[in-house]
């Protein structure tokens, strides 16, 4: 009896790592397809390019992203997942109006601030900059209706950012 | 089908004799270039709770309908219409600030295969 529960929790132990497995190799199949097809756009930005990118934009590279972040969020060893969704925003998210991709770089901050505050920091300039914008962007994007218990406490950590001074006070400026 | 305009400087979204107060950027690349666009109207979305936060209105449901530039927009990618969620102001989207709800419905009634374009001025 001991022995068949013992067999039945290992089953579904390694069931559940399966799935977990699985789902980290669709979501970087996502974030490849999507990376070709902004690369296609790139080289040649006909209508029928540009309707494949949004099309996949929209759809399965949004949904993608809710994955992305639970993976992230939710399993300590999964901090490559954000690592690869960094790079992949550098690359594809500078000519985008899309706005989701910025509110998943503030949920995988507000998960796991450290992480994400290390990868920016480790960035070449203006990519460095580019990022603290977008992230403080999305963060004040996401907590406008929705006051976090810590928010204070992530707004302050973000201040290790080199350029968070520069970002922050363009951003005032701009405000509508 | 009557083509629907939107004014960057008049911040207003017009269309069948009405209108909408919305907003284009300043986020990211900024307003959406002026000139024109196919709204289109067959890839409307639903109007769902199940949509991200910054599309939707003060309901908690909201919508999305793509824009395709029909001249060059140097570029730029995933424009569209929809209510202007969270904090004000979008990547070059136009946000409908108030009864987003009313555009939905307006777009909505017309037939999928309509020809709906959208005017970007000044």
């Amino acid at each position: 009896m001991i022995r068949n529960s013992i067999i039945f929790i290992f089953l579904a132990l390694s069931l559940v790592s399966c799935s977990s497995k699985n789902m980290e190799t669709d979501v970087i199949k996502v974030f490849n397809k999507y990376e070709q097809l902004n690369k296609e756009f790139e080289n040649n930005n006909s209508k029928s390019n540009r309707e494949k990118l949004e099309q996949y934009m929209y759809s399965n590279y949004a949904k993608n992203l809710d994955y992305a972040r639970s993976l992230y969020c939710d399993k300590e060893d999964r901090n490559f997942i954000a690592k690869e969704f960094i790079d992949l925003y550098i690359k594809t998210q500078k000519n985008s109006a899309n706005e989701i991709p910025m509110g998943t770089l503030a949920s995988m901050y507000i998960c796991k601030p450290d992480f994400i505050l290390k990868e920016i920091s480790s960035l070449e300039k203006n990519d460095k900059k580019y990022m603290t914008e977008e992230l403080y962007l999305g963060f004040i994007d996401i907590t406008h209706n929705k006051k976090l218990e810590n928010q204070i406490e992530l707004d302050n950590k973000m201040k290790v950012l080199e350029y968070y001074d520069e970002v922050t006070s363009k951003i005032k400026k701009l405000d509508l | 089908m009557q083509d629907a305009t939107f004014s960057n400087s008049l911040r207003k979204l017009s269309w069948k004799n009405r209108s909408w107060d919305a907003v284009s950027g300043p986020w990211g690349k900024g307003v959406l270039p002026n000139g024109v666009y196919t709204i289109e109207r067959r890839k409307l979305t639903e109007y769902t709770t199940n949509i991200g936060n910054g599309f939707k209105d003060e309901t908690g449901k909201g919508y999305f309908i793509p824009l395709t530039p029909i001249f060059d927009v140097g570029g730029r990618t995933g424009f569209g219409i929809h209510p202007d969620g969270n904090k004000p102001g979008t990547k070059g989207c136009v946000g409908i600030r108030k009864n987003a709800y009313s555009f939905y419905s307006a777009i909505a009634v017309t037939s999928p295969s309509s020809k709906i374009l959208l005017k970007v001025v000044d």
